[in-house]
């Protein structure tokens, strides 16, 4: 036997001693720093400079300045890594809020298409609630988005399912339970019940029309409890579509930077509140144009109708969950780099209830550390 | 409806029966030398197209189902897919096409890099493990496509005789091409060019033309009138020839630097597939045509 272990020991030694350099790779040691094997770290900052001509106004939503001035509207630290082979880890903790946006695990190895990510995350629904706000293409969060899905967007522990159907296009079925909400779902902390589940699902297709254009469709369902008076079961439910076209010409000699972005996100939503049932319908559509690398504009329009239910009163709260809304935004962006812009946006808002507002937005957003990856 | 379930079927039945490895390459080049290295034994994919910036692709998500079935995913390292690639391998639950995984080659540790930078990004949009745009070297043609071999050999041992011939057979006609196009740049060496983006270093290195400036003021940052109006001097001092574009940058400044002193625009193409570039020495071909008219 030792004869044996000492056979498999050397054998081992040998293996670790055979050169493990590529061809053209420096044939000598490399010095080892011990923090190698650390996660890509990347720190963003948003800062804001803003004005409204009301100052009594609707609450604008996450990462929005509450007052006229400047405000730091978001700080966050991103961290990434592969855990093992079958693991991979993402974290973004807000420096302003003190609190982790999300905190996630992803396989990479199961079979059958399958893929399970757990942790605390922003369900995938529609195209806007999952991305934070260095991705957005305005200074503001869409208040449709806030009315059904709280200023931070839904986002909560659990754990999510995604399959890739075998398709010759992209189609991808996506679940999860998350133990709370936010918005029209009841925000639980620790000991939540079957009940109190929230159950967002998503069908995402895409479709490569050529190399130029691009399309993609999702329709998307969610249920849980409601944020109204719970406790004698009342429930929300929320579905949408959302469609996504892109035109970006890639010829020979086509500045390759140029291109025309038209995002629409629609939803319905049924509110169950103390002796009353809530209908509400709502939307985002936003059109982006890349003049070049270095700039882009945008515009969009936001929309949101009371369709059933008693009207807002102080006692039913109900002016927190939507009121009739018509929102249009203009924004200029310009990218000195990969990693820094500055926005202007002019907004211009009338709530039900509210005087009109004029928003006017100055936004410098700065990102260092790793270099980020951007998503469809 | 049922008889909407038969497409779906022979679709997914003829997936399983194609043979050999599918092979995917971020950028149309590295696949074109696993196409000469594979030949009929593989499939080979390229998800950049030849006239796109390869820095900053739309992670479409076809994309993802592309990496689900690959056995091989050729990237070529040093960052340069840093912006789109990493969700698409996530996204696509093939163990195989992870870093580390057997079926992920990053191709610049097959290659000897140039720039090699201590990683500022005061210093532009810098890649800290080299330049990576290494391809347009013939020298380093050879190195891919001895590396891929290695790689196909280990991922389909059956044919691992094949793939090492394929490779010998490319290497040789690559270099019978290298000698020739060697002997048609010799009277244009010490030539001095400018570029937009240092996208050329390493083909200015194998050619033995001079870099002397560059459009951009640092990497990944578009040029402005300024620095164009001082490039000016520099290139008529200097006596620089040629300035060298990629052909998905705007040409507005790099032709007014042109006219303003008399050098040769010359927007080339970046890849594989592009204008009169079917094969990786047709790409080659190109270049050394244009570097020599």
């Amino acid at each position: 036997m030792p004869r044996i272990l000492a056979g498999i020991l050397s054998s081992l030694l040998l293996l670790s001693a055979r050169p493990a350099q590529a061809q053209g790779e420096p044939s000598v040691g490399r010095e080892l720093l011990g923090n190698e094997m650390n996660p890509a770290l990347s720190i963003i900052l948003d800062t804001v400079g803003s004005y409204a001509s009301e100052a009594k106004r609707v609450p604008l939503g996450g990462h929005a300045p509450t007052a006229n001035g400047v405000a730091i509207t978001g700080a966050e630290l991103t961290a990434s890594a592969s855990v093992d082979t079958y693991f991979r880890f993402d974290a973004a903790f807000s420096m302003t809020d003190l609190e982790l946006e999300e905190i996630t695990f992803t396989t990479l190895a199961l079979p059958g298409n399958l893929q399970v990510r757990g942790g605390k995350f922003l369900a995938r629904l529609g195209r806007h609630n999952a991305t934070h706000a260095h991705a957005w293409r305005f200074v503001l969060h869409p208040l449709p988005s806030q009315y059904l899905f709280g200023a931070e967007g839904l986002g909560a522990p659990g754990l999510e399912v995604s399959w890739l159907a075998p398709l010759p296009w992209y189609t991808e079925l996506v679940g999860a339970v998350q133990v709370g909400g936010r918005g029209s779902f009841l925000e639980t902390e620790g000991d939540a019940s079957g009940k109190d589940l929230v159950t967002p699902l998503r069908l995402v297709q895409f479709f490569d029309l050529s190399d130029d254009w691009a399309l993609q469709v999702g329709l998307n369902a969610v249920q849980g409890p409601s944020a109204l008076a719970p406790g004698v079961g009342n429930r929300a439910y929320a579905y949408g579509f959302d469609l996504f076209v892109k035109w970006r010409p890639i010829g020979f000699g086509e500045t390759g930077y140029s291109f025309v972005a038209w995002t629409t996100e629609a939803w319905a939503r049924e509110l169950e509140a103390p002796l009353d049932r809530w209908r509400d319908v709502g939307g985002t559509s936003d059109l982006v144009v890349g003049l070049d690398k270095r700039w882009e504009t945008a515009l969009r329009g936001e929309l949101w109708r009371r369709v059933e239910g008693a009207d807002p009163t102080e006692a039913n709260q109900r002016a927190a969950f939507g009121l009739d809304t018509e929102r249009g935004s203009v924004a200029l962006t310009f990218l000195p780099s990969h990693f820094s812009r500055v926005r202007l946006q002019y907004t211009l808002e009338h709530v039900e209830g509210y005087a009109v507002n004029h928003l006017a937005l100055v936004q410098v957003e700065v990102s260092a550390g790793a270099h980020g990856a951007h998503t469809y | 409806m049922s008889l909407h379930w038969p497409i779906p079927l022979l679709l997914l039945l003829s997936t399983v029966v194609q043979a050999g490895p599918r092979v995917v390459s971020t950028i149309p080049d590295l696949g074109a030398i696993a196409a000469e290295v594979g030949g009929d034994l593989v499939t080979v994919t390229s998800l950049v197209r030849p006239t796109q910036d390869p820095h900053t692709l739309d992670a479409r998500p076809s994309f993802v189902l592309d990496l689900n079935r690959a056995d091989l995913l050729l990237v070529v390292g040093m960052e340069l897919e840093a912006g789109w690639l990493p969700p698409l391998q996530v996204s696509a639950r093939n163990p195989r096409v992870q870093k580390g995984g057997d079926g992920y080659l990053d191709c610049s540790t097959l290659i000897p890099p140039l720039d090699v930078q201590t990683a500022d990004r005061s210093k532009g949009d810098v890649h800290p493990g080299g330049n990576p745009h290494y391809w347009f070297d013939p020298r380093n043609g050879v190195r891919l496509a001895r590396g891929i071999a290695e790689r196909l050999a280990a991922l389909d041992p059956g044919h691992a005789a094949d793939y090492r011939a394929r490779a010998d057979a490319f290497v040789s006609r690559l270099e019978g091409r290298m000698a020739e196009w060697q002997a048609r740049l010799a009277p244009r060496k010490g030539t001095r060019v400018v570029v937009y983006h240092r996208s050329w270093t390493y083909l200015l290195d194998w050619a033995g033309f001079i870099e002397a400036g560059e459009l951009e003021p640092k990497p990944g940052i578009p040029p402005s009138p300024d620095h164009v109006a001082g490039l000016v001097t520099r290139v008529q001092q200097q006596g620089i020839r040629y300035v060298l574009q990629e052909s998905y940058y705007p040409t507005n400044l790099s032709k007014l630097l042109a006219e303003k002193t008399g050098a040769r625009l010359k927007v080339l193409p970046t890849m594989v597939g592009a204008v009169r570039t079917n094969t990786y020495e047709g790409l080659i071909e190109t270049l050394v045509r244009e570097l020599t008219d």
